[in-house]
């Protein structure tokens, strides 16, 4: 069986030193830790105000890797719609990861549905970060986070476009149960569950989240990808609902 | 081996906290797990002898297990007489210190002195945090003043100072300080910039928990450096700082 992490990163980050932000260090820790696929984009163009010029090089590079291309977009910026189609045809992107927490917008906002919409025309899958880090570690600037049901409101107004809810907490996951649970177009990863003792039990059972629609996510090489996996490994979930978070909900998501 | 020298049980849930260590024991294999018992922020006398109390009980109830600290307001006006008996009567092997005032208030140093006199570690809160930072939280900074004043003190920063840029490089000058890496924030590279400055001989393993095990763990097992130096991560720089027998 193979297993994916839907959140993997390349790059360089304006606030602090990250050790290893090459495609090659990410490849090695996915093969020390059993994972042989998933989606890659790059941290370093988050910050850019065109982040579509780092997206050219960073796809040059991830290119032929096996892993899926995830652009990074602005939809507020002039020119990001277009970017989508270009993305498609000229980087090979298979999803576009937004940051709103950093670039401060509202996901209710027109441009930013019409966006999204747009990406689930081209078969473009949209990423919503609801943060990049843990905002107690914040610097220089502080992030604001959506709530985790302007993404749920997202997904109902562009059924057409699948939708990832990646880096949310357990209890803003909680929130949203029931739409994560009846939305075919929502999923969510579980890279931040760090808050709880026993967080992925807490989150399908304390929080009745369907095993069928969280998928693995580590958020390397911001956060530890060990620590991200032993949620999964130390969890008293079946190994039929391990399997579906590290395999096959991936699989399905990109289907 | 693995030891956790920072956990808690909390004031109203101090039973239901008991088990989820215990299960939490029982599913990571650890071998030991420090606690002490939080409540408000400034507790009073009352609710200090209330949740010594409780982590006594757990003590003494679950011996092959646990170890604690006593926790000591330094404001309150009984401070000493609560060190005391925690440490010569209620089996306590450290004072733990949070955030009711700050770490280098002279409300302190005689609680430090009578600790070096016990020679026995302080675990000490240290968390900076870029919003929410709470009026006496203490920083790194604040932990170095202590380390400089009493070099003689046995000082455990707990949780990195949160932010490991701000709370690492004030502490690095002082060996009486080391680290626990305890805590709810994740992120990369956080072990390996800490083994970088003061050196894996520092540092210790914690979790925090109710916080997630999984998070700390995690982060030692992923650190760049020897088997051998994460081994003393996991237990045995706690074995040597606090003198286990086991």
């Amino acid at each position: 069986m193979k297993k994916y992490d839907v959140s993997g990163f390349i790059g360089s980050w304006p606030f602090r030193k990250i050790f290893k932000g090459t495609l090659a260090d990410l490849k090695a820790l996915h093969a020390a830790n059993g994972i042989s696929g998933g989606l890659v984009g790059s941290i370093t163009g988050v910050f850019h105000n065109d982040p579509y010029e780092n997206d050219i090089d960073a796809a040059e590079i991830i290119k032929g890797s096996g892993y899926g291309f995830v652009m990074t977009a602005n939809p507020m910026l002039p020119g990001s719609s277009d970017d989508l189609e270009k993305g498609k045809k000229e980087l090979g992107a298979v999803a576009v990861r937004l940051c709103p927490s950093y670039h401060k917008y509202a996901l209710t906002d027109p441009t930013v549905v019409e966006y999204c919409r747009k990406a689930g025309e081209l078969g473009l899958r949209v990423i919503v970060t609801e943060r990049m880090e843990d905002y107690r570690l914040d610097y220089l600037i502080n992030q604001s986070f959506p709530p985790a049901g302007d993404t749920a409101a997202l997904a109902k107004a562009c059924p057409e476009t699948k939708f990832l809810l990646s880096s949310a907490a357990v209890d803003e996951l909680g929130s949203i149960a029931g739409d994560i649970n009846s939305l075919p177009n929502l999923w969510a990863d579980i890279s931040n569950l760090n808050h709880y003792l026993f967080s992925l039990d807490v989150v399908l059972d304390g929080r009745g989240i369907s095993a069928d629609k969280l998928i693995y996510g580590s958020m390397s090489p911001l956060y530890c990808m060990r620590s991200t996996l032993l949620n999964v490994e130390n969890s008293a979930a079946s190994s039929e609902i391990k399997d579906k978070i590290m395999s096959k909900n991936f699989e399905d998501f990109m289907a | 081996m693995i030891i956790d020298v920072h956990a808690h049980i909390w004031k109203n849930k101090y039973e239901a906290d008991r088990q989820d260590l215990l299960k939490a024991a029982e599913v990571h294999n650890i071998k030991k797990i420090f606690i002490s018992a939080l409540g408000c922020y400034i507790p009073d006398e009352d609710e200090i002898r209330e949740l010594n109390s409780e982590a006594e009980k757990t003590l003494k109830t679950y011996p092959d297990i646990f170890e604690g600290y006593v926790y000591v307001n330094p404001r309150n006006a009984d401070a000493m007489d609560v060190l005391r008996r925690g440490i010569e009567e209620q089996g306590f092997i450290g004072m733990k210190l949070w955030v009711a005032t700050y770490c280098d208030d002279r409300l302190c140093y005689p609680l430090y002195e009578q600790c070096i006199k016990y020679d026995i570690p302080v675990l000490i809160h240290s968390f900076y945090k870029a919003v929410d930072q709470l009026p006496y939280e203490s920083l790194g900074q604040n932990v170095a003043n202590v380390a400089k004043r009493y070099p003689e003190a046995k000082i455990l920063m707990a949780h990195l100072g949160a932010d490991c840029y701000n709370g690492i490089k004030p502490i690095a000058p002082y060996k009486n300080v080391s680290v626990d890496i305890s805590g709810s924030i994740y992120r990369a590279d956080d072990l390996n910039y800490t083994i970088r400055q003061i050196g894996a001989d520092r540092i210790l393993f914690g979790t925090d928990m109710g916080a997630s095990f999984n998070m700390s763990y995690g982060q030692i097992l992923e650190a760049d450096c020897s088997e051998a130096d994460r081994e003393k991560m996991l237990s045995g720089n706690a074995i040597k700082l606090f003198g286990l027998k086991l």
